[in-house]
């Protein structure tokens, strides 16, 4: 009688993880939803202005990467090859931007550490900088500069909060 | 599951004997709910879970990287155990086996490998199979007038970073569904190298240059001391097997003696994967200590310091620069 009682007790458990199961799966899918976004309107030009030459290294394939985290990690500026730092980069007619805050990822390479075999000195460690500069219709909107520590790439984010032309900027869903 | 019939089976059988131990059955019964509640929507869960595909590597090292790169999607295992020499493997009927069963193989390459074991496997098994150190700039060793290319690149974190990127490759030729994913593993483990190796510039500029010497088991720091300015010297050659340029010779065994005690080394070292009988007789013969144990072709055991790459290249630049200071 009790085994009976154990296997019926057993198959009203498990009768009720798949219950529960069934229930669980068969609820809605939470959609997220997005609060209207509003595209910002203007010219709109960014500058980056680099302390040292934006080169890749051996872990990293790209010298120059501007990003757009909010809308999907859209790629703005991608190089690869290396970039003097004695004129500012301009990313020119920049698109994208909405109404509000904006973050842009900005990651620029210093390349490769090496050990100078040749002359037997010590590698050194030299820190990077680079000074952000978004403007709107040839206007300084925001500014701001990212450091790396010595011998690292320089990577941050910039957030930028643009704010409305009043009855000039669309409103309108943007899908990610 | 055998376990549950098991107990129904003595729960059943004490129940016809009559024996009348109340508590027993009791306690016997919340064990069997709790197995059968527990057990098999445990193992219905796993059964839904599709089949993961399988890489076999022939080194802990390699293992190491793949299992950055591909996380939980593949299964990853690894045919060297911890402290083994892939110089002198010998096979076994277990790794033909287990070849058998894998998706892909990945092997270092430029003959790490002895006699090119983890290739012959993969040939027999009809498997496909990926070198690590595919675009690596090699070094090039020359000894008894032959010239080989040293395969222990992965002591230089840039070529970690190469090894990775061929991974990479190899995985997403088979599953290309999942590439960005595999990239995006890679992007971030690529960035824990540099780190990694930064860190090993800093730990190095503790050491003047002239006291950069490593002597060690035997040549497979080559790559190393390459990129953070040290000159290296083994008694032994690139490889602990007898192939071209490999193994202990009496001029080899003098040199190592001689730079010691011409440069002044301060301590000398053994590998986790080499006998060190050998270093240690040249310790006595030079008068030097020795400085302590480096990871070199095989990995720490799970739990040490250097189960994982990144604490295996710590733990080794820990090591050489306290044992050097």
């Amino acid at each position: 009688m009790r085994p009976l009682l154990a296997l019926c007790l057993s198959l009203v458990i498990l009768g009720t993880v798949k219950l529960f199961l069934v229930f669980v799966n068969g609820l809605p899918q939470y959609v997220p939803q997005k609060a209207a976004e509003t595209a910002a309107s203007g010219h709109f030009r960014l500058e980056l202005t680099l302390t040292r030459d934006a080169q890749p290294d051996a872990f990293e394939q790209t010298s120059l990467l501007v990003t757009l985290p909010q809308q999907g990690d859209r790629e703005l500026f991608r190089k690869e090859e290396v970039i003097t730092c004695a004129d500012p980069v301009v990313i020119d007619f920049l698109t994208g931007l909405i109404v509000g805050e904006n973050e842009l990822f900005i990651q620029v390479g210093v390349g490769d550490v090496e050990f100078a075999s040749a002359d037997g000195q010590e590698t050194t460690l030299q820190p990077a900088a680079v000074r952000v500069q978004l403007f709107r219709d040839q206007l300084l909107l925001a500014e701001e500069t990212l450091w790396a520590s010595p011998g690292e790439p320089i990577q941050g984010k910039v957030v930028i909060d643009v704010p409305s032309l009043d009855g000039q900027d669309n409103e309108k869903n943007h899908e990610h | 599951m055998k376990f549950a019939f098991a107990v129904v089976f003595d729960l059943f059988t004490e129940h016809v004997a009559g024996s009348g131990r109340l508590m027993n059955y009791r306690r016997r019964v919340v064990l069997i709910c709790c197995c059968l509640a527990f057990g098999l929507p445990g193992k219905a869960l796993e059964a839904q879970q599709p089949q993961r595909r399988l890489i076999v590597c022939s080194t802990t090292q390699v293992a190491n990287f793949a299992k950055h790169v591909v996380g939980d999607r593949w299964q990853v295992k690894c045919v060297l155990a911890s402290g083994q020499d892939p110089h002198l493997y010998e096979v076994k009927t277990g790794d033909a086996k287990l070849v058998a069963q894998a998706d892909l193989c990945l092997e270092n390459g430029w003959h790490l490998e002895g006699n090119d074991w983890m290739r012959k496997l993969a040939k027999d098994a009809g498997k496909p199979i990926a070198s690590c150190v595919k675009g690596v700039a090699p070094l090039k060793l020359t000894s008894d007038g032959s010239e080989v290319l040293d395969p222990h690149a992965w002591f230089s974190p840039k070529n970690a970073a190469i090894y990775v990127s061929n991974i990479v490759d190899a995985v997403s030729e088979l599953d290309p569904k999942h590439r960005d994913e595999y990239e995006a593993r890679a992007t971030l483990y690529r960035a824990q190298l540099r780190t990694l190796h930064l860190w090993i510039v800093r730990e190095c500029n503790q050491l003047p240059l002239k006291e950069r010497r490593l002597v060690t088991s035997h040549d497979a720091f080559n790559y190393f001391c390459r990129e953070y300015g040290f000159t290296a010297a083994a008694p032994s050659g690139w490889s602990t097997g007898q192939e071209a340029g490999g193994g202990v010779t009496p001029q080899r065994r003098r040199a190592a003696v001689e730079s010691i005690r011409k440069y002044g080394v301060k301590a000398i070292f053994v590998e986790t994967s080499v006998n060190p009988k050998l270093i240690r007789q040249i310790a006595a013969d030079a008068g030097v200590e020795i400085g302590g144990k480096l990871y070199s072709d095989s990995m720490g055991e799970a739990g040490s310091a250097g189960e994982d790459y990144l604490g295996m290249m710590r733990e080794n630049v820990l090591t050489i620069v306290n044992g050097l200071k």
